[in-house]
């Protein structure tokens, strides 16, 4: 008797399992296809660690984009100002632009300017303590320039 | 003419798709349209075109994302589609160069966001494959099997696209 109920249950248990593990596969298979909500999960970009700003050394992009917006200005004009600047050598690719603006305006390095009615492109220009960081990069590529110098000996 | 080409291609192995359809412009194919496993090519003048694919941080029907291509088409860059968060680019070869990053940094950054995808997936498909897998019917059989295969290549696609990491970032300790 005791057996016979075992056994039932564990053939109805089987069956549950059997069941739960389609159930599971499909599911799976759905959210496999439909990625979307695990696409906004992982969507966020990590970001590193905060940087000491005395310690801050700027990327040749950061720099030269910092550069450009003492004089307001949009983000293609940003790519042909850097590329002018230096001679046609620093060429920033869009994606990497846009992703730079971003963090700088986190940082509240440069602001978007308020937008004019009849112009889509959002212009920037850049805040007080982005020209503190734009100081401080050239104090510390003086250094290392005269470093060099000293070291190598002047070209 | 239009004509429809279907093909498959996994998500770590986007930079073999970019090639695929530089191939195709160079022999005067561009790309018009994409869907599931889909491409739709357009008759053209060869190599008028230059594509770029990228992994969208956000939808593409999202503000952000909205932005960003609309920050790219002012480039000169045009939007050829957008299937899941894969966005298909192009830029006329005549109007010079065209990557969508030019630093170790951004590239890293959008390597990082495939393989966090691949990380939020693996512990759904190793759960389903146990759960499968501890049942004994055929169709829990076919299931796990199925799953099995899925699990080794989206391992390898992991391990691919995190080698990719760390060569960057090697990359990165010499120079920008």
């Amino acid at each position: 008797m005791v057996l016979k109920i075992a056994e039932r249950f564990t053939t109805k248990n089987k069956k549950q399992t059997t069941l739960v593990g389609c159930l599971f596969f499909y599911l799976n298979l759905l959210t496999t296809i439909f990625v979307d909500v695990i696409i906004h999960i992982s969507a966020n970009d990590t970001t590193e660690d905060d940087i000491v700003v005395e310690n801050i050394v700027l990327t040749e992009a950061v720099y030269y984009i910092l550069l450009s917006l003492f004089e307001h200005m949009h983000g293609y004009g940003i790519m042909q100002n850097v590329e002018k600047l230096s001679s046609g050598r620093v060429r920033l690719a869009a994606g990497t632009l846009y992703g730079a603006i971003n963090t700088l305006l986190e940082k509240h390095w440069i602001e978007a300017l308020p937008e004019e009615k009849n112009s889509r492109k959002k212009e920037y220009m850049i805040t007080s303590d982005g020209k503190e960081a734009v100081n401080y990069e050239i104090k510390r590529l003086r250094e290392l320039l005269e470093n060099g110098e000293k070291i190598v000996g002047g070209v | 003419m239009r004509f429809t080409v279907h093909k498959i291609y996994w998500a770590w192995n986007f930079e073999e798709e970019e090639k695929w359809l530089n191939e195709m412009s160079a022999k005067g194919l561009n790309l018009v349209g994409v869907g599931f496993g889909k491409f739709v090519f357009e008759e053209g003048t060869p190599g008028e075109y230059h594509f770029h694919i990228e992994w969208l941080k956000h939808f593409p029907s999202h503000p952000e994302t909205v932005s960003y291509i609309h920050f790219l088409e002012e480039t000169g860059v045009e939007h050829v589609g957008s299937f899941k968060m894969w966005a298909y680019f192009r830029k006329k070869t005549s109007d010079g160069v065209f990557d969508l990053f030019s630093d170790i940094d951004s590239r890293i950054i959008h390597y990082k966001r495939i393989r966090n995808l691949l990380l939020c997936l693996f512990p759904l498909e190793i759960l389903a494959f146990w759960i499968n897998a501890t049942s004994s019917s055929i169709a829990n059989f076919g299931c796990s099997s199925f799953l099995g295969i899925l699990i080794i290549l989206i391992t390898i696609g992991m391990i691919k696209i995190m080698v990719k990491i760390k060569h960057l970032k090697k990359e990165r300790i010499l120079h920008e």
